[in-house]
């Protein structure tokens, strides 16, 4: 089990290696995406639920929202602290910080617990 | 948010640290673009590129889909004119080139753009014929696709051109010139469709009489945006050349207009007054398909040419019972306004072949219902549509839980290999 110290978290990558967006790593055989956003890293598997698509290579793009002002008129906005994984086979969103679908619910992105600490990125398989 | 890199080899991992690498993956570029070659496997070296296809070929490979004949039917070069400019009439060139400038407008890019990141969904670059060569014959068939049919989409759009029939006549000549002059010895790879220029049905059967018996071409393509009907008996002479070379017609579903606006008064676009690309693509593909599929078959063109095949391109499938039910229903009020019909319109609706791309397979148990209404067992054939922003790899049709193993080597290669006559 190379990498793995006995506690089930493995080391993956070094922190320093990626300030902004996504390194792959490979465990065992599956392709894992890591996603940066500051300090924080998000983990998830490099494969889309809806065909497959390489999720974790897409864009994060901002959720787009829209609240029913008076009268029903839509008002919509691009949050820019809420992000989406925008899948880049069909563009399929998925929510960085759940892993859920936007628009199916049903579909959620394979996560792994991610820790950062003393500058290594450490996920638990 | 580029993509940093795929990991290296990390060299000072920490002691009792070790960092989980792959050597055998290269780093991209941080646009992402560039081919980047991986480690050869077997005989072809396979490219790495952001938001590729190397998953596809992950999936062939598991689902064993290199053992079987898949037939990609309806695979598309990126739109451009200008790869076959040259062999159209001198007079039509500069408005053949400026149409290429035109059909990629920014909105088009941004929906693409964003959120879409294959790295061949990139518009509006012609493809030359080396990268065509490597697209067909060698990208697709990494993804487990045995044989693609090239269908030349931007021809869509000439049958509703100002300047016809003359241009529209120029340029299915002109595409279907340079493909077999081009790439003819290589039909045992990949084929291609001669467009038929419904303006000018008379010289649409010169061509296809021309050329229709070049290996290279599998089929007749119609626009489903025309401006007269499929079964008017102006176009008899295409329906009547294609049935004498054994070419099915392929009619293949557009998008009248997706900003909104008609390309020609005469055709109210689907899109009209829609808001989103979104609203729009839900019902132009299969709306316009109806609509000649509905003409061909209340008009009695199978009955008119029994020996011509018809296979209805890119509106997904679950039009099809839809319309089976409805025109079965309004033909039994009205079967004075189709005499030639000797069975219920959805019975002729079965002998077609439908390709499966957009599979709309939201909801599984619904799409299973759907596909039970009609003989979907001999009448889908698997199309990706690659490399559009919609396309379906192989594994779209062979995770369905409910298809046969039978179901699914009829429905990814064996109905289109009947369709098309691929050997
Ligand atoms: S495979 Fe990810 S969006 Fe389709």
């Amino acid at each position: 089990m190379g990498g793995e110290d006995g506690t089930g978290w493995r080391t993956v990558a070094k922190l320093s290696e990626f300030r902004h967006g996504a390194l792959l790593v490979e465990v065992e055989g599956t392709t894992i995406g890591l996603i940066r956003q500051g300090e924080k890293v998000y983990a998830y598997r490099n494969s889309c639920p809806h065909q497959g698509g390489p999720v974790a290579e897409g864009n994060l793009v901002g959720n787009t929202q829209c609240r029913v002002a008076e009268g029903g008129l839509r008002r919509q906005t691009v949050s820019r602290s809420r992000l989406n994984l925008a899948c880049p086979w069909h563009g399929i969103e998925y929510d960085l910080e759940t892993g859920v679908c936007k628009g199916d619910a049903r579909m959620r992105l394979k996560s792994y617990k991610v820790l950062v600490e003393d500058g290594l990125v450490r996920i638990r398989p | 948010m580029w993509l940093r890199g795929l990991r290296p080899d990390i060299k000072d991992s920490d002691p009792g640290q070790e960092l989980v690498g792959d050597s055998s993956v290269n780093t991209l570029n941080n646009r992402g673009a560039a081919f980047s070659p991986l480690k050869a496997q077997g005989e072809t070296a396979r490219r790495r590129m952001r938001g590729g296809l190397d998953n596809a070929v992950k999936q062939a490979e598991d689902r064993g889909l290199y053992d079987m004949l898949v037939v990609d039917a309806d695979c598309h070069q990126r739109e451009a004119y200008s790869q076959f400019v040259d062999y159209v009439k001198p007079e039509y060139r500069s408005a053949l080139r400026a149409k290429d400038a035109k059909r990629i407008t920014p909105k088009y890019k941004r929906i693409i753009g964003k959120r879409v990141m294959r790295p061949e969904v990139s518009y509006p670059l012609p493809m030359g014929p080396e990268e065509i060569v490597d697209t067909f014959s060698v990208r697709l068939q990494e993804i487990g696709i045995t044989r693609p049919v090239v269908i030349p989409d931007p021809m869509l759009e000439m049958a509703t051109d100002p300047r016809n029939p003359d241009f529209e006549v120029e340029v299915g000549k002109g595409y279907a010139h340079y493909m077999a002059d081009t790439f003819g010895h290589l039909h045992d790879r990949f084929v291609t469709v001669i467009y038929a220029a419904t303006t000018a049905p008379d010289k649409a059967a010169e061509l296809i009489d021309d050329l229709g018996s070049e290996k290279i071409f599998s089929g007749v393509l119609i626009s489903t945006v025309t401006l007269t009907n499929p079964s008017s008996d102006d176009w008899n002479p295409i329906y009547d050349a294609a049935q004498r070379k054994g070419l099915p017609i392929c009619v293949h579903g557009d998008n009248p207009g997706d900003d909104g606006k008609s390309r020609n008064k005469s055709w109210l676009p689907i899109g009209f007054g829609l808001e989103t690309f979104l609203e729009n693509h839900v019902l132009s593909f299969p709306i316009t398909i109806a609509r000649q599929l509905t003409s061909i078959v209340l008009g009695g063109v199978p009955v008119r040419f029994p020996r011509l095949k018809f296979i209805f391109m890119e509106g997904g499938v679950t039009y099809i019972p839809w319309l089976m039910q409805r025109m079965d229903d309004e033909y039994v009020k009205r079967s004075f306004e189709a005499p030639l019909l000797n069975k219920f319109p959805s019975a002729y609706m079965n002998e077609f072949y439908y390709t499966t791309q957009p599979l709309e397979s939201a909801n599984k148990f619904a799409l299973k219902n759907f596909l039970n209404m009609f003989d979907y067992e001999n009448r889908l054939v698997y199309a990706s549509d690659y490399p559009h922003w919609d396309f379906d790899a192989p594994s779209a049709i062979y995770d369905l839980p409910f298809l046969s193993e039978t179901a699914k080597r009829k429905i990814l290669g064996e109905n289109a290999a009947r369709a098309f006559r691929l050997s």
